[in-house]
């Protein structure tokens, strides 16, 4: 059905899917850690979220990225392609997933910390049970834009050597002279992750809602 | 017994609680009126510290309520709200038996009989593994009254419990805040149904500008109140 060359492309969605998944499943763990250091009272854990969440936000990803890879093998810091990727990809995505996750808290209603309140639910209960919870109903649209872009910004892999979606593409071109094809396959590749997983999350979504 | 000593609460400028001091005895039924903005809610909440005060001090059974003995102090309240603020996620029966577990550390089986018990006294058998979005804003109502008796509180706060509601559903509420005002319990209500504060209430206060205008009994207040702001309220709801 597929040429040779297209199947090589088409091969990278694979290592797409690992950095994406890996980056979000890490990026999620230290996101909430993150969401819950920026609304703590504790002024250190606060403060040091809110400087996390700037620079992580406020630089490219592109730069993130050569600066875990080319610098910290300077200081003597051995680092594969693979490490320094799901290292720049899960902190760059928490401080996002941070921001998502803080404001999903931000949404819940007031009411709903008061009864917790009123009806002495511990702190740590009230959060996981009663917040959360209802949180991740009102996030979950956020969070699959947020994979979706990782997603697609996985493809800066290519710049430190991957052989990904973005860098097989790039490699087919350079040998056939043709760019048309294989950008295209490439792009058709992305643009059918990303239908995939939004359908899939929007069934998840629905089934939420239900309830 | 609750004793509130210079009681002072201010949001930005304004002050909304200004120098209260009342007392209110064990098993008393306080009706709390007075138009919109008077602070009756924001004394209400100051109560249980869901609101603290800026300055003055809480008594409840001699005990001085502070931050540190708060989550002791609210066990022994329980709070109704105006929007029922039910957890939307629960059914009814884990909004009551939750909290009874993770609050007061009873056995599951325990938590269920006392829900079971309420649902009933609430006239709510049967609505166990119902959420609270398939309910009547009477019914969650009833619900969420249930959940605070579920703390065996021996004060219980009402906050507007029936102006979130139809005006059809508000009897069915106002019947178990009746049939608790017969218990020893003792209860603070704020509320616009003046009707029903004259049938319910030992005592009326009367709220404005973040002060206690008129702190009556029930017979006093509706029929010789001195005050002249009283006067003209009650002659524009009645």
């Amino acid at each position: 059905m597929f040429d040779s060359s297209t199947l090589y492309i088409l091969q990278g969605a694979a290592v797409t899917l690992k950095y994406t998944f890996l980056a979000v499943f890490f990026g999620a763990i230290i996101g909430t850690l993150v969401a819950v250091c920026r609304i703590s009272k504790i002024g250190v854990l606060k403060y040091f979220s809110i400087i996390y969440i700037s620079i992580f936000r406020g630089t490219p990803l592109l730069i993130q990225l050569s600066m875990v890879y080319f610098i910290l093998p300077m200081y003597g810091v051995k680092i594969t392609i693979f490490i320094a990727g799901i290292t720049a990809f899960s902190l760059n995505s928490a401080a996002y997933i941070a921001e998502i996750i803080r404001s999903g808290i931000n949404s819940v209603d007031k009411g709903q910390f008061e009864a917790a309140r009123s009806l002495s639910i511990p702190y740590y209960n009230s959060m996981k049970d009663i917040i959360l919870p209802q949180a991740f109903r009102n996030i979950l649209p956020a969070l699959v834009n947020e994979v979706v872009n990782l997603l697609k910004e996985t493809a800066i892999i290519s710049v430190i050597g991957e052989v990904d979606l973005m860098r097989r593409a790039q490699i087919v071109s350079s040998e056939t002279y043709d760019y048309f094809t294989p950008l295209f396959t490439a792009a058709i590749a992305y643009y059918v992750l990303v239908v995939i997983f939004s359908t899939l999350a929007k069934i998840v979504e629905n089934k939420i809602k239900l309830q | 017994m609750i004793e509130l000593k210079n009681i002072i609460k201010t949001f930005g400028e304004k002050r909304v609680i200004d120098d209260i001091s009342l007392s209110i005895k064990q098993g008393e039924v306080v009706a709390v009126i007075g138009p919109s903005g008077g602070g009756k809610s924001t004394f209400l909440r100051c109560i249980n510290f869901l609101t603290p005060p800026d300055a003055g001090s809480i008594e409840i059974d001699s005990k001085k309520v502070t931050e540190r003995n708060i989550k002791k102090v609210r066990s022994n309240i329980g709070m109704v709200f105006q929007n029922f603020n039910l957890f939307p996620h629960m059914t009814v029966s884990e909004n009551i038996i939750y909290p009874q577990i993770k609050s007061f550390n009873k056995t599951q089986k325990s938590a269920e009989l006392v829900c079971s018990d309420l649902l009933k006294k609430v006239g709510l058998s049967g609505y166990e593994t119902k959420y609270p979005q398939a309910l009547s804003g009477g019914e969650k109502q009833r619900v969420a009254i249930a959940r605070s008796l579920a703390m065996k509180p021996s004060i219980m706060l009402f906050d507007e419990p029936t102006s979130a509601l139809d005006p059809e559903m508000v009897r069915e509420v106002l019947d178990i805040i009746r049939g608790l005002a017969k218990t020893k319990i003792t209860m603070i209500i704020v509320t616009h149904e003046i009707n029903f504060a004259k049938e319910l209430a030992d005592r009326v206060l009367f709220f404005d500008h973040g002060r206690v205008v008129e702190d009556l009994p029930k017979k006093q207040f509706f029929t010789s109140s001195k005050s002249d702001r009283v006067k003209w309220f009650l002659s524009k709801v009645l």
